[in-house]
């Protein structure tokens, strides 16, 4: 009888997180103090994050143990099962052996958990009480709850209002948690209190809810910040997805594997599944490894990796980043606010050393990829991860064309229940593409032609 | 001239959110100004280029439609010296 998943035993779960600073080609370079322009040093964020984490953010060790506290509360649904997509494959006739792990298996539905678990015990062990922290839609806030509930700390998420007016279920996943879930902007900060006394219907922000939970942090005693992306720490946490995926693809038989991708948005459940993988490829493995991105935001497909101005008026020091030219400012009938300046610096210069192979697809692709999954492999996948299941469809295709048995990892970072909403715009035909013409670049990126270019590093080495 | 309200009760998945909202949220988010994703979204929905020409200058257009200046880092510093600040009015 064919196997169509792989569960791990629990004895059999990674035991350390894979730091891939330790492996960098090229170490990144510090984030610098915008206040006095010296790198930043661990006092600096001290008012916001403990210092076992800070330690961990800046750490270059390559292995690190995961406390056994952390491992207990990991085990409530790790490790996740990887699946074999028996019918996807045969709906595409293709000869590649298609596998996902599946990370919509936790208790708030996604991969945000891995981090958000191990934040929680950093804090509490450094004595920290209580957790502040910012959500939109709720999906790291409620992680967050959960982790806290776990681990018997406070957790006070500021909520964006207008999703805590409309969208109920998440804000009631967090008190169920036990979290105190506030609209933001509240009357409970300075920052809040001062967007109320302007607008007092304002229907709050990402940009406010921020500020909220890190006053919050910083004036609160025994209390911290936490954030459920970006930072290099959080991209460690992540690793045991990719690291539980290695024994299991074992198990399945399988001795290598070809293809691995993951979807970016602030880049950690992709970073999680692949820095095993690029480990293996800097050990000279031929894996393809293929972060996916949407058209409309194409970062790592299209932006140069530039000195660049942070803002249009020119007036911010030069950051080296991917860029598309600080004067660019779209004509009115074209997009807008395409430059994205999130990307984790860690997926940044790995693109750079030319370890990932980025791609970019459009929306109406992805959902109709993500209704084909829905339809063989069952479970309903959240819009973010369509665009990881993009590559997988492509890519069996590709397999099929050239007659060859590819292997194809992906991780199916989670579960669309609480997104259905984009899925009814796609169905009533709302949703359209939108690609960044060419040209419109090509005209932004003269802006920066007279400016100087950062040094391309490639395993440490200029690229010529 | 169309009235400002037009097109407030329109409803579009916010990416950045993860949830639904109406038009409205979308031109008010920024400090009143629109979002810096105003047109990507509703491009194709509503006439957007002439909604924001009709209703804001060509200053506000730009400020509302340009890239953030600061990376996530950067952000969460400014923020900490300015909650320092208010701890210390507060003592």
């Amino acid at each position: 009888m064919k196997e169509f998943k792989v569960f791990l035993k629990e004895d059999e779960i990674p035991k350390q997180w894979y730091n891939i600073q330790a492996d960098l080609p090229t170490p990144l370079q510090p984030p610098l103090n915008p206040g006095t322009g010296k790198p930043i040093g661990p006092q600096d964020l001290a008012p916001v994050f403990p210092m076992n984490l800070i330690e961990q953010e800046v750490s270059t060790q390559r292995w690190i143990d995961i406390p056994q506290e952390v491992m207990e509360k990991l085990l409530i649904w790790r490790p996740t099962p990887l699946h074999r997509a028996y019918a996807l494959e045969k709906a595409l006739g293709t000869p590649a052996r298609i596998y996902y792990k599946n990370e919509g298996v936790s208790p708030p539905g996604s991969h945000k958990p891995n981090t958000a678990i191990a934040q929680a015990y950093y804090n509490k062990i450094f004595g920290i009480k209580r957790i502040a922290t910012e959500t939109g839609a709720g999906q790291w806030g409620s992680a967050l709850s959960f982790a806290c509930c776990l681990f018997g700390l406070e957790c006070k998420v500021y909520m964006v209002r207008i999703s805590y007016d409309q969208k109920p279920y998440r804000r009631l996943m967090m008190n169920t948690w036990g979290a105190n879930c506030i609209p933001s902007p509240s009357k409970d900060t300075n920052a809040g209190r001062k967007i109320l006394e302007q607008h007092p219907d304002s229907p709050g922000s990402l940009g406010i809810a921020i500020s909220e939970a890190i006053e919050d942090a910083v004036t609160t005693k025994d209390t911290r910040y936490s954030l459920g992306s970006v930072l290099n720490h959080v991209m460690m946490h992540q690793t045991i997805i990719g690291l539980e995926a290695k024994k299991q693809l074992e198990k399945f038989g399988e001795k290598k594997v070809d293809i691995v991708t993951g979807c970016v948005g602030g880049g950690s459940n992709f970073s999680g599944l692949a820095f095993p993988f690029v480990l293996d490829k800097i050990n000279g493995a031929k894996i393809t490894i293929i972060p996916a991105e949407p058209t409309s935001c194409p970062t790592m497909t299209k932006a140069p990796f530039v000195y660049d101005f942070g803002d249009t008026a020119a007036t911010t020091p030069l950051l080296a980043m991917h860029s598309l030219g600080h004067t660019f400012i779209p004509a009115p009938i074209h997009a807008g606010g395409l430059r994205y300046h999130g990307l984790a610096p860690l997926v940044s210069q790995l693109i750079i050393e030319g370890l990932l192979e980025p791609r970019a697809y459009n929306q109406l692709e992805c959902y109709a990829n993500a209704v084909l999954w829905a339809r063989t492999e069952g479970a309903i996948p959240a819009p973010e991860t369509s665009h990881a299941i993009s590559v997988v469809v492509e890519e069996a295709k590709k397999a099929k064309e050239e007659g060859k048995e590819k292997v194809i990892l992906l991780n199916w970072s989670g579960h669309g229940l609480m997104d259905l909403g984009g899925y009814d715009s796609y169905f009533s035909g709302k949703l359209i593409d939108y690609p960044l013409p060419e040209d419109e670049m090509k005209k932004s990126l003269k802006s920066i032609e007279g400016l100087p270019k950062p040094a391309m590093l490639r395993k440490g080495k200029p690229i010529k | 001239m169309t009235a400002i309200e037009e097109h407030d009760a329109l409803i579009i998945y916010c990416p950045q959110l993860g949830g639904e909202i109406p038009f409205r949220y979308c031109r008010t988010v920024n400090e009143d100004l629109p979002c810096r994703k105003i047109i990507i979204c509703w491009e194709f929905r509503i006439e957007i280029g002439n909604f924001l020409n009709e209703h804001y200058s060509f200053d506000q257009i730009q400020r509302a439609l340009a890239p953030p200046t600061k990376t996530r880092l950067d952000t969460i510093l400014d923020l900490i010296e300015k909650a320092k600040k208010i701890k210390e009015e507060e003592e």
